[in-house]
């Protein structure tokens, strides 16, 4: 058994028994000074799985506020509290089977529900097509800040979708061929004789490859044949593909595919609050949408502000452009700042609470 | 290679912390136990959001979650302990099942 374990399943079982036996030993130990040691093996060991999910911010901020902080906080709780005449406070052995008769049947009820839930994704590997790439970026502060500001990389923010109807194993393009508006890089990049080839789009239901018929470079437009090689999965975006290179550009003027609810497209406003995201070589830019035109049946354009706009060309490959639409106040932001200051009351009342007046001796050791 | 561990072990995990929190809870008459109780519940709650995140479309908003988790798992403790001295300093001890008295 053990000549076949990843080093992911070595770690995990490592961090999951430290935890998980961590925890056991906060319930079973008596004195309080052994408690808060075991708590900080239990929630140390959590920070290591944190760390094994991809999880890089999420842990490094578990080991900093809980392990750094709150756990110091509750020793100094202890030391203040920890003389006086009910120095031992312990459990009746007949309350501690009952507590542990209870939470044994608690928690085979728990694993019978994890064991015993059929969903699709919830077995086999972590999807590597995912909305960010931790893999990859190798940290996920620059998604996490980006997502409090609302720029949220989910496919649940993309508008422009689905120009694809799957049917079995073939899928079909609604309006027949796609064509693209690209920019002034693109086109001279295309004289320059790397002629696109394959056009890549990305959609929620997976990705779609298709043979670029001819790519316009005087109108800047690409037509591509409605006749898919492939569908895989994968989230918003499309590139272009050519022998050795894949293009990046942002075109200012965006073709928009058919299919959209006339409802979800009134929702993107002109004032240019509205963002279009741009994914470029795992570098995240965005740009305000200034105008739109759009029909349910024959589509429309997009039209984006250039000035405000990050367009790094780099080179390599992997680098696609996002369709991705995103709303400014939509991100984590206001619920953050709103929780901040509640809590920033509720300490100051806590403080209020701690430096009350001793009543004990006024009233008599009771 | 493929991992054994897939998302359903992370969730046991999970299960498990939950339940020595509960217990904790429910069991300690020491006022900071109880607080450690809850501090495992809440770290129960973060590693199944963690390991949703990883293993399905939740992506990133679990990880923000757990932020807000953390942080208020903080405060919270900050608030009991202040909370908890106060009751020492009325009672001489922190043992929960002395503070009976709103107790008809």
């Amino acid at each position: 058994m053990f000549d076949g374990i990843s080093g992911h399943d070595l770690f995990f079982w490592a961090f999951a028994l430290a935890a998980c036996g961590g925890a056991v030993a906060v319930v079973v130990s008596q004195s309080v000074v052994r408690m808060a040691f075991w708590l900080i093996v239990s929630l140390g060991s959590v920070a290591g799985l944190f760390f094994l999910l991809h999880a890089d911010f999420v842990g490094a901020a578990q080991l900093l506020i809980y392990v750094g902080g709150t756990i110091v906080l509750l020793v100094f709780g202890l030391m203040l509290t920890a003389s006086g005449p009910f120095l031992k406070i312990a459990t009746s052995p007949g309350e501690g089977i009952l507590a542990g008769g209870i939470g044994l049947l608690l928690l085979s009820l728990l694993v019978w529900t994890v064991m015993t839930t059929q969903a699709t994704d919830w077995t086999g590997a972590p999807p590597t097509e995912q909305a960010f790439d931790p893999g990859v970026a190798g940290h996920t502060t620059r998604p996490l800040g980006a997502a409090l500001l609302g720029l949220r990389p989910q496919p649940a923010s993309v508008l422009v979708s689905a120009p694809v109807r799957a049917s079995g194993e073939n899928a079909q393009m609604s309006n027949g061929s796609a064509i693209i508006q690209v920019d002034a890089a693109l086109r001279a990049h295309s004289e320059t004789g790397d002629r696109p080839s394959v056009l890549r789009l990305y959609l929620p239901q997976g990705r779609v490859s298709s043979r670029i018929q001819s790519m316009d470079a005087d109108a800047g437009t690409v037509t591509v044949s409605n006749t898919f090689t492939s569908i895989r999965g994968g989230t918003n975006r499309f590139e272009i593909v050519t022998a050795g290179n894949v293009l990046t550009g942002f075109p200012r003027v965006m073709q928009l595919p058919t299919g959209i609810a006339a409802s979800d497209m009134n929702k993107v406003p002109r004032d240019g609050s509205a963002m279009v995201q741009v994914l470029n070589n795992g570098q995240r830019t965005t740009a305000r949408i200034t105008d739109w035109e759009y029909d349910t049946d024959t589509g429309g354009t997009l039209t984006v502000d250039r000035s405000l706009m990050d367009t790094k060309n780099s080179a390599g490959d992997g680098q696609a452009v996002d369709f991705d639409i995103v709303r400014l106040g939509t991100g984590y932001l206001l619920p953050f700042e709103v929780v901040s200051v509640h809590l920033l009351v509720v300490l100051v009342g806590a403080a209020y609470l701690a430096r009350a007046k001793r009543r004990v001796t006024a009233e008599g050791q009771s | 290679m493929q991992d054994v561990v897939t998302l359903k072990f992370y969730l046991v995990v999970g299960a498990i912390l939950f339940v020595c929190g509960i217990v904790c809870m429910a069991s300690k008459r020491n006022a900071i136990g109880v607080l450690m109780g809850v501090e495992l519940v809440l770290n129960a709650a973060n590693v199944n959001f963690v390991a949703f995140a990883r293993y399905t479309k939740l992506g990133l908003d679990g990880h923000i979650f757990s932020l807000f988790v953390i942080v208020l798992a903080a405060a919270e403790a900050a608030v009991a302990l202040a909370i908890a001295l106060n009751f020492y300093n009325n009672h001489l001890t922190i043992d929960v099942d002395r503070g009976d008295h709103l107790h008809g």
